[in-house]
């Protein structure tokens, strides 16, 4: 890219004027100490929040599908149904299972939510609002939200559960056969872009989004990139490691309190990862809708705030992804893997060696 | 096919069967040891293709236990009641149909089970709905139960 | 003793009825005792005469998808299903030894709880049977509107079974669509009966009461409502591609099969089993509407499926054709307060939601019955499981669970 786009409301000077600031009460090692610290519970908050509000969207969007009302009762339009449901998890007792394999029963459900804790570090809220701006940030995303899939494994394995260890050999099925399609569905973009790192592949949107701008291989890779997204967050209709009228919950039959709820945020911070990566890939993650060189179209862009594009992009990509499970059925796992490697994989493929060869033409903008 | 041309084949083919002529239904009655052959010819003879058992019941009349099958044919589309009579109370026996209807193998458990009447040759007996530990035969007339049963 | 047990079978013989017929005389021998050791070997998986990667699962009795407490015991090999043994009993109420107490009028409210779905079907049985031994001629108006209301409870048995079915199947906005639609029957049912689940609408002779003043009217609204949602089932469900793919060709009952396994009501009529008693024995007002009995060759469980939605269809042109011309009249033939039915044995199939519902009656001149069954179309159904199920996987087992509509409390009685 030629130049950087530097948005209206850059957030740079506050950052580096917290920085500074700092380095001029402590030693320079503390300082980056204290600051690692601040942004960490700055993302617990960010973790905590995100969560409340996907889970009470999620039954919002379920209930708008389904004819009802969802929550209303507690608080206006029931916005503090997840905080009371919170409040129940807490209180639940947390079940000893006699016969689980206890250390790693209990390991599962943090190694579930550290993966999906980590790969939310390296994704770009807007300019410069990132925690850690890898070379290979999306190559490391990718990596850590794989991670993930060892947990529910573990937790199906550990159980001492029939139906969870079904569970958890689905989705360790699922999970791997997906990942391929989410690689390679992104590597048709990080093709025409030429890096992986997430703050150049905004930056590389300044004048078009990618689903715009990359022809048709990036229409067909956003799409490819949603059912593979909704098949690695395990929500429907590829639910089968829980598949509730099959295996009654799955992995997390045996789960219950607090680990249960471990489980089940995770699910919704993969699923907002997931968008994140997709609306940051594909829709341009902060950057503004901008048209080509018409200067007064993109100038109204710009006054909205990146952060509010990024949180609306991503929310749109939830929306997607909340439609599919109040819609479809669900699939079964031959057919599952059927999609995947019969479909999925020969057409991301031919769509990758597609890109390059508009790459190689220079004929994306 | 009519009753009376139902009554004259049956006469025709089968021995060792009484015909009663019921309002609603044609009945027959035999003893259990020919009961088999018996349906066996109801159902592939050609004449009366009683394909379709659509009721199996165990009964205790007048101190008699016995089993009523219900058939139907899907081809001619008449029906038949074949009555068995003539078991004994303690070692109630009866050749099971399963290899002629499968259907029957859920309808025969309940019979035993309420009636203690013993399919020969059924794969799976065992009780189906009573629990396995069970004690006695709940629908003879003479089962007694003071404490789960209250008389009015 | 544990009441599940799977293994040979003389080792089921002997926990079944030798050892029923031995209790008396013998204690519990060595051999018992290591027959249960084996058994609770089976019952963890873990049974030497079972191969290395075959185990058992406990569908039940609390499981999502076997709606009640049904209980099948499902052998698998990883997640192919080897062969299934359902275990009922878990709700048995011993309705047919408590009718041996009750008069016929009791017995009415009784067998609602039987399939608490088609419960006036169920009312309708045994009024016909009592009809038929004290040969009573019932009014052509009762005939009428027994006849409408029975097929408005096969619509909403059959809306909650679309549900239900796209529940299991994992699509749960169907399950709300088919509710939404179930609450207008129930709403006329209510209106026009009082109760909104089980009826005890139909006493022997004729009706509790008569019909409420705006019966046709609310019902002609309402049929008219559901034709044109009809569509809004196929887009949702019918059409759609996961849908298909999970239940064509899945669970395939031929003919023959049906027959032999006594598979009735729409299951059976997908296999192409003509066993539709409103046709083949006509009772009440069916001699008079013109229908069509919904007949299918695929047997699968798509085809068992579409039997079901055309069903509702075709109720509801019986409804139409009926629903304008109830006779005037009383609502209630002349009957004795204490009713005998003469000594002999009777019977009546008729065709509930589920298929064939047959009430048998021996009757020794008292005013309780001798001996009453009742021919439970469940029952039957579900003898057919392990045959439709062996060597498909979990998922399709409960598709092909949903696809038979099986209600627990119509097998257990």
């Amino acid at each position: 890219m030629n130049e950087k786009y530097i948005p209206r409301y850059d957030m740079t000077g506050v950052i580096q004027s917290i920085h500074e600031y700092f380095l001029s009460v402590m030693p320079a090692g503390l300082a980056y100490v204290t600051e690692l610290v601040l942004i960490g519970i700055l993302f617990l908050l960010f973790y905590a929040v995100v969560g409340l509000i996907l889970v009470l969207a999620e039954r919002k969007v379920a209930a708008f599908f389904q004819l009802r009302l969802g929550p209303y009762r507690v608080g206006p339009w029931g916005v503090f149904q997840t905080i009371a449901d919170f409040i129940k998890l807490l209180l639940k007792e947390i079940l000893e299972i006699k016969a689980a394999d206890k250390f790693l029963f209990n390991l599962a459900p943090f190694i579930v939510i550290i993966a999906s804790f980590m790969a939310i570090a390296a994704i770009p809220f807007g300019y410069s609002l990132h925690a850690i701006d890898f070379d290979m940030g999306l190559f490391y995303v990718l990596a850590v939200t794989s991670v993930g899939v060892l947990g529910v494994l573990l937790a199906g394995w550990s159980s001492n559960n029939k139906y969870s260890l079904i569970g958890a050999m689905r989705s360790g099925a699922q999970i791997v056969s997906y990942e391929l399609s989410i690689g390679l569905s992104l590597m048709t973009i990080v093709v025409m872009i030429g890096s992986l790192q997430l703050s150049t592949i905004v930056q590389s949107q300044a004048d078009g989004w990618w689903i715009f701008k990359g022809h048709i291989p990036a229409v067909i890779a956003f799409v490819i990139f949603l059912i593979a997204s909704t098949a690695e967050t395990n929500r429907g209709p590829f639910d089968l490691a829980e598949a509730e009228s099959e295996l009654t919950a799955g992995f997390h039959t045996e789960y219950s309190g607090i680990k249960f709820a471990f489980f089940f945020l995770a699910e919704y911070m993969n699923m907002f990862i997931a968008a994140s990566i997709a609306a940051t890939v594909f829709l341009g993650g902060w950057m503004p809708l901008h048209i080509g060189n018409l200067e007064w179209f993109n100038n109204i862009m710009d006054y909205i705030p990146a952060f509010v594009w990024y949180i609306g992009k991503t929310a749109f990509v939830i929306w997607i992804l909340m439609w599919f499970k109040w819609t479809f059925p669900r699939l079964r796992i031959d057919q599952l893997l059927t999609l995947e490697w019969k479909y999925l994989l020969p057409i991301n493929l031919i769509n990758l060696v597609l890109a390059a060869f508009i790459v190689l033409m220079g004929w994306h903008f | 096919m009519n009753k009376e041309q139902l009554i004259e084949q049956l006469n025709a083919r089968i021995q060792n069967i009484e015909i009663t002529e019921a309002k609603q239904i044609l009945e027959i009655s035999t003893a259990p040891n020919h009961l088999f052959n018996i349906v066996n010819t109801l159902k592939t003879d050609a004449a009366f293709s009683f394909d379709y058992l659509f009721n199996l019941m165990g009964v205790d009349v007048d101190d008699k236990l016995g089993v009523y099958y219900y058939f139907e044919s899907t081809a001619h589309n008449h029906q038949l009641l074949v009555k068995c009579f003539g078991i004994s109370r303690d070692k109630a026996a009866l050749p099971s149909l399963v290899s002629l209807y499968p259907g029957v193998e859920l309808l025969e458990r309940e019979v035993f089970e309420f009636y203690g009447i013993n399919f020969e040759g059924h794969p799976d007996l065992r009780n189906l709905f009573l629990p396995d530990d069970w004690n006695g035969f709940p629908m003879r007339k003479d089962y007694y139960d003071p404490i789960n049963i209250v008389e009015r | 003793m544990a009441h599940h047990n799977q293994s040979p079978s003389e080792m089921v013989k002997k926990l079944g009825w030798l050892h029923k017929v031995l209790a008396e005389e013998s204690d519990t021998t060595e051999k018992e005792m290591t027959d249960f050791v084996k058994q609770q070997e089976i019952i963890s998986g873990r049974d030497p005469e079972i191969s290395e990667e075959e185990y058992f699962i406990n569908m039940g009795p609390q499981h999502p998808s076997t709606h009640g407490v049904l209980r099948l015991m499902v052998s698998l090999k990883g997640e192919i299903v080897q062969n299934i043994k359902p275990h009922v009993g878990y709700v048995h109420r011993g309705i047919e030894k408590m009718t041996e107490k009750m008069t016929y009028k009791q017995i009415i409210h009784l067998t609602d709880r039987l399939d608490y779905l088609s419960s006036t079907i169920n009312n309708h049985a045994v009024c016909l049977a009592v009809e038929n031994g004290l040969e009573v001629e019932i009014p052509e108006r009762v005939k009428y509107v027994r006849t409408i209301i029975d097929e408005l409870i096969r619509i909403a048995s059959h809306q909650l079974w679309w549900g239900v079915m796209g529940m299991d199947l994992g699509a749960l906005t169907a399950y709300f669509y088919g509710f939404r639609d179930r609450e207008k029957v129930i709403d006329v049912l209510e209106k026009n009966t009082g109760a909104r689940l089980l009826h005890s609408y139909y006493t022997p002779g004729g009706l509790m009461r008569d019909i409420h003043a705006d019966f046709q009217k609310d019902i002609k609204e309402y049929i008219k409502y559901q034709r044109n949602l009809m569509n809004e089932y196929d887009d949702l469900l019918s059409n759609n591609v996961i849908f298909r793919e999970r239940t064509e060709g899945l669970g395939i009952m031929t003919r023959e099969e049906a027959i032999a396994y006594g598979v009735t009501g729409p299951s059976g009529r997908a296999s192409n089993f003509a066993c539709d008693v409103r046709k083949q024995h006509p009772y009440a007002a069916y001699d008079k509407a013109d229908f069509k009995q919904i007949l299918y060759t695929g047997g699968d469980s798509f085809h068992r499926y579409k039997a079901r939605l055309d069903e509702i269809k075709e109720s509801m042109n019986i409804i139409e054709q009926l629903v304008d011309n109830i006779p005037e009249g009383s609502y209630t033939a002349k009957m004795k307060a204490v009713l005998k039915l003469p000594e002999g044995t009777y019977f009546q199939r008729v065709e509930a939601a589920r298929g064939e519902l047959g009430v048998y009656v021996i009757s020794k001149g008292d005013k309780v019955p001798y001996r009453m069954k009742f021919r439970s179309p469940n029952l039957s159904n579900l003898g057919a499981l392990d045959k439709l199920t062996r060597n498909y996987k979990i998922a399709d087992l409960v598709a092909i669970m949903s696809s038979l509509d099986l209600v627990i409390p119509d097998i257990d009685r």
